[in-house]
């Protein structure tokens, strides 16, 4: 991918409530130890506002949903970290990461300041925005970026994964308009 | 020459028996036992494939009476749930297990863990 697509992708996300960090999209290729690092941030981050919702939340819909997201994300960091020791990688910290964990806080804080249906409503406005960012990313910039086969192949085997979990968001969001 | 038939007729007599005998099992008319053991036989056994979250085949042509096991190739655990009256319900399956069903009848069915995920079984 070109630095201009990268941009490009950089600004679209740019453009949504949430955005994957520009550090993500930036034209210099992430390291198959920083793509490490990367997936298994962005997959603890959606676990940290998942145990927030299951703590919050008096709506089953969107518990029984959390909890898929700490289940499912939590099989694919194990996948991951299987899968580093295997080849000998130690995930490397990036501008990316850090990047991620510091947009992560503040979403938190702003979790944390609601409650019954305005707390519904943003944990799962926030899931669709996520999960759409971090598809793009996983997409235009993590698999192109991978140059270990293994690690190619199963950041694209979690893609239909993060992409079934943004549908069941979106049937959700539906359903609170209700 | 009274000897002669009489021992012909013996023989007639005993022969009539085992002709009965055979015409009976000829072979293009079986008993109700053999016919249901034949179509017991004739039962298929399927397999649905669970990967890249999506059921493979989505939709799949069964015997009422056929095996159908779905397999986990995925990442994460799904469910195999009827939509119609809970027909059938798997419970949670792993990743690399398995799981099989009988056929009864056609069936809309869904994972209950991704409820976007979602198959049928059509009986023929």
């Amino acid at each position: 991918m070109n630095p201009l697509t990268k941009s490009a992708i950089c600004l679209f996300l740019s453009a949504g409530l949430l955005s994957f960090p520009a550090s993500a999209q930036k034209s210099q290729k992430l390291t198959d130890p920083e793509i490490a690092s990367v997936a298994v941030t962005a997959n603890k981050i959606d676990i940290d506002y998942a145990k927030i919702a299951i703590k919050k939340s008096k709506n089953t819909q969107v518990v029984d949903f959390a909890k898929t997201m700490a289940k499912d994300h939590g099989a694919v960091i194990d996948q991951a970290v299987a899968l580093v020791t295997k080849l000998g990688v130690t995930p490397k910290d990036n501008a990316t990461s850090k990047s991620l964990n510091a947009q992560a806080v503040k979403t938190r804080k702003m979790l944390n300041s609601k409650s019954g249906k305005a707390f519904d409503k943003a944990y799962v406005d926030n899931e669709v925005a996520y999960h759409t960012a971090v598809i793009g990313a996983v997409e235009n910039v993590l698999i192109p970026d991978a140059t270990n086969k293994e690690l190619h192949d199963l950041l694209v085997s979690a893609v239909p994964l993060f992409k079934a979990h943004l549908e069941h968001a979106k049937m959700i969001q539906k359903s609170l308009e209700k | 020459m009274r000897k002669l038939i009489a021992v012909l007729g013996i023989r007639i007599y005993l022969l009539f028996p085992i002709l009965f005998l055979f015409s009976c099992s000829s072979p293009n008319k079986k008993s109700p036992a053999d016919q249901t053991e034949m179509k017991e036989q004739i039962h298929n056994v399927d397999t649905v494939t669970i990967q890249l979250m999506k059921f493979n085949p989505e939709a799949l042509n069964v015997n009422a009476g056929d095996t159908v096991v779905w397999i986990n190739k995925g990442l994460v655990p799904h469910t195999i749930k009827s939509y119609q009256d809970n027909k059938f319900y798997s419970d949670t399956l792993q990743p690399g297990k398995t799981w099989t069903l009988v056929a009864k009848d056609s069936a809309v069915y869904y994972c209950s863990i991704h409820p976007t995920m979602q198959g049928k079984l059509v009986l023929k």
